[in-house]
């Protein structure tokens, strides 16, 4: 089954409204251009679980090892570069 | 050499050109960070205070500063802007600091830590911003700031003389009354320590250090002060690049690791430990927490020209004290429920094993590892009660310093790490181990990751609880029915937990470590 982008972009922006709402995280900013690492969403920790919770519910495994962190930190290239690697 | 002072000195004068620190995307040389170093102190003269207190986010300005402390004789006491503000604020209290370096963004943090009625004059050095209209600001207080350093770079320093007995850092340890301890380490300690790793692991010029640790830890001290009388380069890892180490290592081609397990065990489910992916590193060491042995045999194909070492030791015996390398063929007959053993002790350092008190158990080896020797503190700062506590006078006036760790010396003469003394608690009267539930829950739940406390607490004088909860990762399929049957075939039914907590993921402290207090908040009752 053909997943979509749309998809994986949600799942990652529900995870951070969730993060955000767990630790009180007054969401006035573009939840898509926001560094979710530097405005302390989520932290290394944390990270590990959005990658194995997009696993789960998509069943895919997903390989990051060779990717620039700094470039995973926003929404949209996050989304990016999980749609291409699934 | 005798103190850190005359080794730094000699290792800049020597390695003048070459790097000695990256961070934030720039390299700075021994040279350049010599002459940054020295714009401080110039302003510490100001000042007769021995201990300077270093508020900062990791940046050249922190660095700087630090080296500026060791080069001027005075003791380097690291505050972190990650803990709460009344913990720096004790901190500071408790050294009796009355210099304070401070990056700009935590003035107001500062402002709290040196408002106190009794205290004398503070000096107050903000390395990274020109603050003109902030004079005054702070009662008591006299502040400098980048538009005050003016030092000409030709300017030679008398800097203050240094002996065995200076102390050279201290750090604080969580204390069991809530107020932090302080471990004062002085040069003959750090020096014994400098001297057995550099002689084991022997840096040289050509070595890139990974640096991942908060300066409030001290395997932090390890990686700026081997690295920098070595001639070699400490690259300070981004928070960020935390997210993928393994890119870290690649990009720079780091040859010296050093992180606490958890960091790797983390780089495996990232799958970032693949084969031959880190040929760069030459020597890995692991320290802080247990080392599964599954980690090791990960890693050691991920860097297969690394030796492995695996490292333990309280902050009271400078930085680590014992060393166990780990062997392809031999280790994992060695390990004890998936453990990598501790080792034997760093030359000079001498272990006794007492008797534990208040420690009933069936296996007779069971002791508490205590040490003597260069490397072993002096006492706590200011605390008489925790300094006749911890130490043990033998007969021969050798005084032994009490870790509260359980060891057992297997055949080949290495200590297998069993726990925590303290980690003992009474559950219906009974004397648990909590560390041997932890790990018995970790095998049956083929997970790295446990964590058990005691609850509810029925006397807090005696440690007493009436049961016991564990958490475990919220992933692990086996039921929580069957967790507790098959604990219950190996444990009494005293250590039998109560309840099972899943967590999406373990709180964890400023040092990486799993945090207790925050597990005992998620029950719902503060113990």
């Amino acid at each position: 089954m053909k997943i979509s982008k749309s998809k994986v972009y949600t799942l990652i922006q529900n995870y951070l409204i969730k993060e955000c709402k767990k630790k009180k995280i007054k969401k006035n900013f573009n939840l898509d251009k926001v560094d979710f690492f530097k405005k302390g969403i989520i932290d290394s920790l944390g990270f590990l679980n959005l990658i194995s919770t997009i696993e789960k519910k998509l069943n895919v495994e997903i390989d990051l090892s060779n990717e620039n962190p700094s470039k995973l930190t926003n929404l949209y290239n996050l989304t990016k570069l999980i749609y291409q690697r699934i | 050499m005798t103190t850190l002072q005359q080794a730094l000195l000699v290792s800049i004068d020597k390695n003048k050109d070459k790097n000695a620190l990256w961070v934030n995307n720039k390299y700075y040389t021994y040279k350049k960070l010599d002459e940054i170093s020295n714009r401080y102190s110039e302003i510490y003269s100001k000042n007769n205070s021995n201990f300077v207190c270093i508020l900062s986010e990791k940046n050249i300005y922190c660095y700087a500063s630090i080296l500026s402390v060791v080069k001027d004789g005075r003791t380097y006491v690291p505050l972190n802007p990650k803990f709460p503000v009344e913990k720096n604020k004790q901190i500071f209290n408790s050294s009796g600091a009355k210099i304070l370096v401070v990056e700009s963004k935590f003035i107001n943090q500062a402002k709290f830590i040196v408002n106190s009625k009794s205290r004398k004059k503070v000096l107050i050095i903000v390395p990274d911003k020109k603050l003109p209209a902030f004079k005054n600001k702070i009662s008591n207080c006299e502040i400098y700031s980048k538009k005050d350093f003016h030092l000409s770079n030709k300017k030679k320093f008398t800097f203050r003389k240094t002996n065995p007995l200076t102390i050279c850092y201290i750090l604080f340890t969580s204390g069991s009354t809530g107020l932090p301890k302080g471990v004062p380490i002085n040069n003959s300690n750090l020096m014994s320590y400098l001297k057995n790793v550099y002689a084991k692991y022997k840096p040289n010029f050509r070595d890139k250090f990974s640096h991942n640790f908060d300066l409030t830890f001290d395997l932090s001290i390890h990686d700026i002060f081997l690295s920098w009388i070595s001639g070699a380069c400490l690259y300070v890892t981004p928070d960020d690049q935390l997210l993928n180490p393994g890119y870290f290592i690649k990009k720079h081609n780091i040859t010296m690791w050093f992180s606490v397990p958890s960091l790797g065990i983390n780089m495996y489910k990232m799958k970032q430990l693949k084969k031959n992916i880190f040929p760069s590193i030459r020597q890995t060491l692991f320290c802080g927490e247990a080392l599964p042995s599954t980690l090791v045999e990960k890693w050691s194909e991920a860097a297969p020209n690394s030796k492995i070492d695996n490292l333990y030791g309280p902050t009271e015996t400078t930085i680590a004290i014992t060393s166990y390398r780990w062997k392809k063929d031999q280790s994992s007959k060695e390990c004890f429920n998936g453990i990598v053993p501790i080792g034997i002790p760093f030359k000079g350092q001498k272990t006794y094993l007492s008797e534990p008190k208040n420690f009933k158990t069936k296996f007779k080896k069971i002791k508490e590892l205590c040490f003597s020797g260069p490397q072993v503190f002096k006492g706590y700062l200011k605390n008489k009660k925790m300094n006749i506590e911890k130490f043990l006078r033998k007969k021969d006036k050798t005084l032994w310093y009490k870790t509260g760790d359980l060891v057992e010396k297997n055949l080949n003469g290495n200590f297998i790490y069993l726990g925590r003394l303290d980690r003992q608690i009474k559950v219906k009267g009974f004397r648990v181990e909590i560390q041997e539930v932890e790990n018995l829950i970790k095998k049956v739940t083929k997970s790295n990751y446990s964590a058990v406390i005691g609850w509810p607490l029925v006397d807090e004088s005696k440690y007493s609880y009436s049961g016991m909860i564990v958490f475990i990762l919220k992933q692990i399929k086996i039921k929580d029915e069957l967790i507790i049957k098959r604990l219950g075939k190996k444990l009494p039914f005293y250590s039998i937990p109560q309840k099972i907590i899943r967590l999406k993921k373990f709180p964890i402290n400023f040092n990486g470590k799993i945090d207790y207090k925050k597990l005992s908040s998620l029950t719902g009752y503060e113990n």
